[in-house]
């Protein structure tokens, strides 16, 4: 074999490896966003049930309007925000306004028999653990994605190929409804 | 009532069988059936090597007999054992019995044994829990692998068929080369990256839909919370029809039983999952409009 022959050989190795690797990467960033379209089905379950939970506490907690009128606010600020990192506040903070107006329900001993809202309630508590787990998802296959693009040798073409660092959903007061709801 | 200790069943069923004259009779018989043995091969010897013979005989036949009522003991005092363990638990405990092969895994192998069967186990109604047998081949090529087995019926059949296996490098690499299927129907890709790489999920042909459904994120959770906890060799999880059985790599010891309330431990979250999916699930397995197994 001739000295160009060799390097001819390396180099379609090395392409190969790299070809290999790329679509690696494609299949790991594919997760990430299959993932992330989980966590925003559930978000999106989350929002849908704010409405209702308001309209059974309304009927017998009327005169608690302010709070109703800030989780609708806090819920229209988590429809509009986009992204992992943009919703990590909004959706915490609505989590934690929906947990206080469970508690706030919670007070009311004929709306804690009624069965229109315990059956919200169950619902509400089955979307907080989906969330919870599905964020649980992401945040895994964010760590192992972010891990691989930024391991060498991958570190020195991910970010050629368009490979960036995916963004982490935080939780911070986001478990407070599934804390209320005794989860 | 405490617990009771492995070693002073075995201690006592040791104890009883040295003070038994049955055994010592075994002993006695074993010497003499070997000596006369030993006689019949020194006939064609030369008279002194013909008393050799003899004794020879006699020792290796008295200790064949030793060692077969020791052996005997061993195993009295496994089943006494697990039998007084059990019921401490208020389970009941049957040495021996057929092995369950209504799931694809507990079918696969060419020979299957059972032993060590648990029953009334509080995991799910109708659970049991045994020490399964896989054999492959014969003789000196024969492979023989130990599966500690839970296996429970659930009310509704909440897919057709739903197969959750450990990844096995080496086979999996074989299986793509040769066109080689270990798991049957269709292989299934869920979101979870951690969870395809440490299990392979299959179902029927056409059934991912379902399995997707199915499996949500907090029971993808689930599995993956089994899987770092436990320690052991490798974990299965099957149902076929209205049958779930759960399997992991292991060979149960008398002298190690909280490996078993571990266990259980570590898999009751998913058969919690299991069964409760199974009592809401909208689909009768009985026939009455339901989806039929295929």
């Amino acid at each position: 074999m001739t000295p160009l022959q060799i390097v001819l050989v390396l180099l379609a190795c090395v392409g190969l490896l790299v070809a290999l690797s790329y679509n690696h990467l494609v299949r790991l960033r594919n997760k990430v966003e299959e993932a992330w379209r989980d966590v925003d089905i559930q978000l999106q379950r989350r929002h849908d049930l704010i409405p209702r939970l308001v309209e059974v506490v309304k009927g017998y907690a009327a005169h608690e309007s302010d709070l109703f009128e800030e989780l609708a606010r806090l819920r229209g600020k988590a429809e509009e925000a986009n992204g992992a990192a943009a919703k990590s506040a909004p959706e915490a903070e609505l989590a934690g306004a929906l947990g206080k107006t469970i508690a706030v329900a919670e007070g009311y001993p004929a709306l804690r028999a009624s069965e229109n809202y315990l059956a919200l309630q169950k619902e509400i508590a089955s979307t907080e653990d989906e969330i919870a787990a599905s964020r649980y998802l992401y945040n895994g296959n964010v760590r192992i994605y972010n891990t691989r693009i930024q391991s060498f040798p991958v570190s020195a073409y991910a970010d050629v190929f368009g490979f960036e660092p995916a963004e982490f959903f935080q939780a911070d007061k986001g478990d407070r409804a599934s804390a209320v709801l005794g989860d | 009532m405490s617990e009771p200790e492995y070693r002073e069943v075995k201690a006592e069923e040791e104890r009883r069988l040295l003070r038994d004259f049955g055994y010592w009779d075994l002993v006695a018989f074993g010497a003499l059936v070997g000596a006369g043995l030993g006689f019949l091969h020194g006939l064609g010897e030369e008279p002194s090597l013909r008393a050799a013979n003899v004794f020879a005989g006699m020792g290796a036949g008295a200790l064949c007999a030793f060692i077969a009522g020791w052996a005997r003991a061993q195993l009295r005092a496994r089943e006494r054992f697990f039998t007084r363990w059990a019921a401490k638990r208020g389970w009941t405990y049957t040495p021996a019995g057929q092995p369950f092969e209504d799931t694809p895994f507990l079918l696969s192998g060419d020979r299957r044994r059972a032993s060590d069967f648990f029953s009334g186990l509080p995991i799910a109604p109708g659970a049991v829990l045994y020490q399964h047998k896989r054999i492959v081949g014969s003789g000196k090529s024969e492979q023989v692998s130990n599966y500690l087995v839970l296996h429970f019926g659930l009310d509704r059949v909440l897919i057709p068929l739903l197969q959750i296996w450990p990844h096995r490098r080496v086979a999996d690499l074989g299986g793509k080369l040769f066109a080689h299927q270990e798991m049957t129907g269709e292989q299934v890709e869920l979101e979870s990256i951690e969870l395809m790489q440490q299990f392979r999920i299959s179902g029927l042909a056409g059934g991912g839909a379902e399995i997707r459904k199915l499996l949500t994120p907090s029971a993808i959770v689930k599995l993956l919370d089994f899987r770092r906890a436990f320690r052991g060799g490798r974990a299965y999880f099957e149902t076929d029809g209205k049958v779930a059985a759960f399997l992991v790599e292991m060979k149960l010891s008398p002298s190690n039983p909280r490996q078993i309330d571990e266990l259980l431990a570590l898999w009751q979250p998913i058969a919690d999952w299991l069964t409760e999916e199974a009592r809401v699930a909208s689909v009768p397995a009985d026939g009455s409009g339901g989806r039929e197994l295929p």
